[in-house]
């Protein structure tokens, strides 16, 4: 299984990776982008069964990412792990194809409640 | 637009995002001893909440503080970070503690990326705005806080 995170921080990139572990997810190949532009290359080149973005990034933000990918017809499936958890957020990320959005500061259970659907 | 937030909300959300990414807990230090020690600051990170209500989000904290949360994120002893580990690591508490709040605003509104000082006695500045509400906490054995700033202006217009 491998999955995609997309976050400008480093550290939260790490942290992500490290929740993933701490959810059950330590078998996952695990890639990582800095921005939504970097991706949008990656997956393109690496096909992952998963992305997880942040929301706000430079060059292309999570979302500009999200509507590049299903304009081009690529029906990844895409999570936003994002500080911004209000409603209106969740709304125009499920209106642009996103499976679920975990909040920031999140938990191992925060994680695995969202993934299990999609990675079982 | 008027923003209306409590000052227990900041606390509460400030705490929740540190047990969470520092695994400590924070305490709320309103006294005035408190606040005369953070003359020490030397980080500070600030969010700009823009659209509907426009406000600014400015952590600052110690030296120590930033460096100790920055080890506790990355999971690396403090003597090998570098100034930019400290700054991605400050920058994330103060990005995830401004989206908590911006939840609390009225939407529709955007985040900025956060902007990240290090250094010693820095002021921060934002032209034409007002404070709204600051909390001090314990952090670390020494003092994190989280101001609140609005740039709406008295005429509501969010022009800054």
């Amino acid at each position: 299984m491998r999955i995609l995170i997309a976050d400008d921080s480093r550290v939260m990139r790490q942290i992500v990776k490290r929740t993933l572990r701490q959810a059950g997810y330590a078998d996952a190949e695990v890639s990582e982008a800095e921005n939504g532009q970097e991706a949008l290359t990656a997956i393109t080149a690496e096909a992952p069964d998963l992305v997880l973005s942040d929301w706000n990034m430079p060059e292309m933000t999570g979302i500009e990412l999200l509507v590049a990918l299903r304009a081009k017809g690529h029906a990844v499936p895409f999570g936003f792990v994002t500080s911004e958890g209000s409603p209106e957020m969740r709304a125009k990320a499920e209106s642009a194809g996103a499976l679920f959005l975990v909040a920031k500061p999140f938990t191992p259970d925060s994680f695995r409640e969202a993934l299990e659907p999609v990675l079982g | 637009m008027t923003t209306t937030i409590e000052r227990i909300q900041i606390v509460e959300i400030a705490e929740t995002v540190c047990e969470s990414l520092l695994e400590m807990t924070l305490h709320d230090v309103e006294n005035l001893a408190a606040a005369a020690a953070l003359d020490g600051h030397s980080a500070t990170a600030t969010v700009h909440i823009s659209g509907a209500t426009n406000v600014s989000v400015v952590l600052s904290g110690s030296a120590v503080i930033a460096r100790r949360a920055a080890a506790a994120m990355f999971e690396m002893d403090e003597a090998d970070l570098g100034d930019e580990e400290i700054a991605d690591a400050f920058g994330e508490i103060a990005n995830i503690v401004a989206g908590n709040i911006k939840s609390l605003l009225p939407e529709p509104s955007q985040l900025s990326l956060p902007a990240v000082s290090q250094g010693a006695d820095l002021i921060v500045t934002i032209p034409g705005a007002d404070l709204l509400e600051h909390v001090d906490l314990g952090c670390f054995g020494d003092l994190l806080s989280v101001a609140l700033w609005s740039r709406d202006g008295a005429d509501g217009t969010g022009q800054d």
